[in-house]
């Protein structure tokens, strides 16, 4: 009984001590005068958006959407092709990026969610490679080249100001927390546990009563919009946008980064993104064919601890917090 | 209210060349105890399967609660009071028992489109879970996660999912198979408890569970539905002796 309430203490400890790094590295950096690591944590912020969102599907739906970047392309693009009609405020961005996400989540989810298991993933990646090459195909926003975004998004107001990045940063980590508080409403709630349940054991729910296709059509979209936001804030901080953005290798890192911090844990996906950039960071050093010792290194985590880092600093399966 | 509350007509069902269900025409009264016995192989799960709408069936038809169902999808079915427990056990092994009876519950409880209250906050719910629980002898197991029970209590708990949804007609696929004796012999209480309260369709191989419980008793062999009738009726039978109940008793 100590030792558990040991273990998840320290998973709470971890927990804090990443939240709160992310908070204090403005002024860490700004006192250090190295502005590099408030841009570097940024971005990290925005993947770990994209993993969290990908995480209410993957982790606790057990669905492996491969296509997950997409939703990264949509929210990039959406602010890069506003901007390049001189539409740069944000309260119409992020509408018709939200407005777009929907609907496409709708659709691809719709087909998507009619197959199970490698189907799944290899529909979920079509659809979004499909996307991916329309976006080359079309030269006037700059097909593979990409588009440059001369003006960053504008709330009509010097209260936030995305142009100053201490604005940008906390804009950016605010929608992180917000995700994480989301995150743990949601898996808590009914629709949650319904999500979950379908995981577990999906015929056992539909005989009690529970329609899962359509909870799942749904948590498809959540977490759909929901990467959205983070490809808005990723146009923001880039203030370019291009078609890699949603290139399957994309939609691959993200599933490394939940796989990586641990499948179905809120945290995880923050964790995950920290170490995965970290352990890329370190391995580049050494060689430039780094993904060669990356992978395996991955498989050796998912082997020794199924449930990543988050498996290592809590015992307990209960998978549900 | 009809009277009788499930009825199949010339049902079928063929895998190959196999047939799994061969034009059975079955009926089960409210509030009787009905087994269905039959070889292993006579198709008797795949029955069931069709009833709860888990497979669909080639050609037939069945009536439930007085409506045609053959389009009805198995969640449907089950908000129409339909439950069944499996033969092999099916529980959420990863959650506790009083979120694995609670989510049966929250299914006919409205809709789950609900994002942000906490389920283990909504006491209507949590309320009839520990109850339910506490029905099957299940009291010091509330936290309990489902896949750490002993055998037996899986049983125990398979049968309290199927309860939580309060059914009209409780389907339960062999509740005794693999149990010990001591194990079975409260299973077969616990079934005696629930008969009159509940409309009962019962899939057993253990011969004296059966012609102790039931009120009438449906034999199929190789997906053929060969009798219905009473327990003394069933165990005279002739054809239905040589077919299935052996020689020797």
């Amino acid at each position: 009984m100590f030792d558990r309430k040991l273990l998840l203490n320290r998973r709470g400890v971890v927990g804090t001590l990443v939240v709160g790094t992310c908070m204090l590295v403005p002024i860490i950096a700004t006192l250090l005068d190295e502005p590099y690591y408030m841009n570097l944590f940024a971005r990290l912020m925005i993947w770990a958006i994209a993993a969290i969102s990908l995480n209410l599907i993957l982790g606790y739906g057990g669905l492996i959407s491969f296509g997950h970047a997409l939703y990264l392309g949509i929210g990039a693009y959406a602010v890069g092709i506003c901007s390049y009609y001189d539409i740069n405020n944000i309260f119409i961005q992020v509408p018709i990026a939200l407005g777009v996400a929907t609907i496409i989540s709708f659709v691809f989810g719709g087909i998507s969610l009619r197959t199970r298991g490698v189907y799944f993933i290899m529909i979920t990646m079509a659809l979004t490679q499909m996307i991916y090459y329309l976006s080359i195909s079309i030269e006037e926003y700059g097909s593979d080249d990409g588009l440059i975004i001369y003006v960053r998004s504008e709330f009509g107001t010097n209260i936030i100001n995305l142009d100053n990045p201490f604005h940008r940063y906390y804009l950016i980590f605010l929608v992180m927390v917000g995700c994480l508080y989301l995150t743990y409403r949601l898996i808590h709630s009914r629709f949650g546990y319904v999500i979950r349940g379908a995981k577990s054991n999906e015929l056992r729910m539909e005989v009690i009563g529970h329609s899962t296709f359509r909870y799942r059509l749904v948590c498809f979209m959540i977490a759909g919009v929901m990467c959205t936001l983070a490809g808005v804030l990723s146009a923001n901080v880039e203030k370019f946008v291009s078609p890699d953005v949603m290139h399957w290798t994309r939609s691959g890192e993200l599933i490394f980064m939940v796989v990586l911090g641990g499948m179905a844990s809120i945290l995880g996906p923050l964790t995950g993104a920290m170490a995965f950039w970290l352990i890329s960071e370190i391995l580049a050093r050494f060689t430039e064919h780094w993904h060669i010792i990356f992978g395996p290194f991955l498989i050796l985590v998912v082997l020794l601890s199924p449930r990543g880092i988050d498996g290592m600093l809590s015992k307990r399966g209960s998978g549900s917090g | 209210m009809a009277e009788n509350l499930l009825i199949t007509r010339k049902l079928s069902k063929q895998f190959g060349g196999v047939k799994a269900a061969d034009n059975v025409d079955l009926y089960i009264n409210s509030g009787e105890l009905h087994a269905l016995i039959g070889p292993n192989g006579a198709g008797k799960t795949t029955l069931i399967s069709l009833i709860t709408g888990i497979l669909k069936c080639d050609s037939g038809e069945i009536e439930f609660d007085g409506k045609q169902i053959n389009d009805v999808s198995a969640p449907s079915r089950s908000l129409m009071g339909l439950a069944r427990s499996f033969q092999v056990t099916s529980i959420l092994k990863d959650f506790t028992c009083q979120e694995n009876v609670a989510l049966a519950i929250q299914a006919h409880h409205g809709h789950s489109f609900r994002f942000w209250k906490r389920v283990s906050s909504e006491t209507d719910i949590q309320d009839k879970a520990v109850e339910v629980l506490q029905s099957v002898g299940l009291r010091n197991h509330f936290d309990t996660i489902a896949g750490n029970l002993a055998y037996g209590e899986q049983r125990h708990l398979e049968i309290a999912i199927a309860l939580a949804t309060t059914p009209k007609l409780l389907v339960l696929d062999e509740p005794l198979a693999g149990m010990g004796r001591s194990d079975s012999a409260r299973i077969l209480e616990f079934l005696k408890s629930l008969k009159r309260k509940y409309t009962i369709m019962l899939i057993e191989h253990d011969m004296d569970a059966v012609f102790a419980l039931a009120d009438r008793i449906s034999v199929m062999v190789y997906g053929r539905l060969i009798k219905s009738d009473t327990p003394e009726n069933v165990r005279n039978d002739e054809f239905v002796r040589m077919a299935y109940l052996g020689h020797d008793d």
